[in-house]
């Protein structure tokens, strides 16, 4: 009689046991591939954003005297919105007053300045780069 | 009886849960395989828009049309191109004009054309053409134009000449000539009221050619009475009008090839241009062709 009873809680242990590693198991499994899923799903649409952003700079303004004020018309050409959020003469990175969102075949003027001057007449480099890492340099006489 | 159920019941309940985490791992890996499968499509379409964007081709005149910039856009290419926007030195005029495929297609803008230095025009694939004028000059300057790639193949000056109303005041074309020297001396008279051009004493011309650089400096040398200006589009380089002697040192890449032009404006006193080029030839003669 005894060895019955030990035989059904033994039983009953075992199958509370694995149901509770089974179902710890299934729930952190679920967890992993839901959270991994869902980085892959971001990755994969910044991915996708970063390959449809295509802009261009278009024009060029230099305007140099006791410190350097750089204007670029920037084109964007491609099909999602862009956020110009950096800007770069020389490497040197300008202070934006704010980043510059561009719609669509839209442009826009990016003004960035810095408190050193540039040599009038020297061939500079300007570089734009939008949120999503992608960058266009265009070379320019001040 | 007893031990075999039990076995069972524990091959179900873990049968169970097997298929429940290899039913989640599927359903992720086919959302990955899903979202992959749509970053392959856009890095295709991408692919295809680069191969149709360097593709574009034009050939551009930037012409004066009544004092507005007229652009004539020709599309070699056998797909139709669309440019969004036309810039005259740092002013921009937006629109949709249409190059249909093989075609040449003026495109009117209100821009001005007078003291227009560079042009460019961009497409809606993102491609940018730039060019200089094809005729220059200011207050009123007028003409048709010829094409760089015209100039290009002549490998000499074009030059048109005008009747002046006013000093630097280009009104009425009278006719157009060819140089073929990188070494020119123009000397017509000595008086104010010596004719230069048939009858006319007061006269002025615009000259445009393309050299190439041969070396990383190219020098300009002129001895002018009244008055020349030089325009080097490329270079933004425009000395605005000059008398006297002087000269342009502009700095190259060799084997660069650039848009020169020369204007003359011969108002009183004796007509004399003298223009000495250094480290620069026609396009078409380094060719050798």
């Amino acid at each position: 009689m005894s060895r019955g009873i030990s035989e059904i809680v033994a039983t009953l242990m075992m199958i509370v046991i694995v149901s509770s590693i089974g179902i710890a198991l299934f729930v952190y499994s679920t967890g992993y591939f839901s959270g991994t899923t869902s980085a892959m799903g971001e990755v994969n649409r910044l991915n996708v954003n970063t390959v449809r952003e295509r802009f261009l700079i278009v024009d060029t303004l230099v305007r140099s005297g006791a410190s350097t004020e750089v204007s670029a018309a920037v084109y964007n050409y491609g099909r999602t919105t862009i956020t110009i959020e950096a800007m770069f003469l020389n490497g040197t990175r300008l202070t934006l007053s704010w980043p510059v969102e561009i719609m669509p075949g839209e442009w826009a003027w990016v003004n960035g300045s810095t408190p050193f001057p540039v040599s009038s007449g020297s061939i500079c480099s300007v570089r734009v780069a939008s949120s999503l890492g992608n960058v266009y340099e265009a070379m320019v006489r001040t | 009886m007893i031990r075999g159920r039990r076995r069972g019941v524990s091959t179900v309940i873990g049968a169970v849960i097997f298929l429940l985490i290899f039913a989640v791992a599927m359903t992720a890996m086919l959302a990955w395989a899903q979202s992959y499968a749509s970053y392959v499509d856009v890095v295709r379409e991408d692919q295809e828009f680069q191969n149709l964007r360097m593709m574009e081709e034009l050939s551009l005149s930037f012409l004066n049309s009544s004092g507005k910039l007229l652009v004539e856009a020709g599309n070699p290419t056998p797909r139709m191109i669309i440019i969004t926007q036309v810039w005259s030195n740092h002013t921009v005029q937006t629109g949709e004009w249409a190059v249909p495929a093989k075609t040449r297609v003026p495109i009117n803008t209100d821009l001005s054309y007078a003291g227009m230095t560079a042009s460019k025009v961009v497409t809606s694939r993102g491609n940018l053409f730039s060019g200089a004028q094809s005729t220059t000059g200011e207050d009123g300057i007028g003409g048709t134009g010829l094409s760089i790639i015209d100039i290009i193949e002549a490998g000499r000056w074009y030059v048109q000449w005008y009747n002046l109303s006013s000093r630097r005041v280009f009104d009425m074309k009278l006719g157009e000539s060819y140089w073929e020297t990188t070494s020119l001396t123009f000397q017509w008279g000595a008086a104010s009221n010596d004719p230069v051009f048939g009858p006319y004493t007061k006269v002025g011309f615009n000259a445009t050619t393309r050299l190439v650089a041969l070396n990383t400096t190219m020098y300009i040398n002129y001895y002018v009475n009244e008055d020349c200006r030089i325009i080097l589009p490329e270079l933004g380089i425009d000395t605005g009008w000059n008398n006297g002697t002087g000269y342009v040192e502009a700095s190259v890449s060799p084997g660069g090839i650039y848009t020169v032009t020369v204007l003359y404006s011969r108002w009183t006193g004796a007509p004399f241009l003298t223009l000495n080029f250094v480290n620069a030839d026609f396009v078409n003669l380094l060719k050798g062709t």
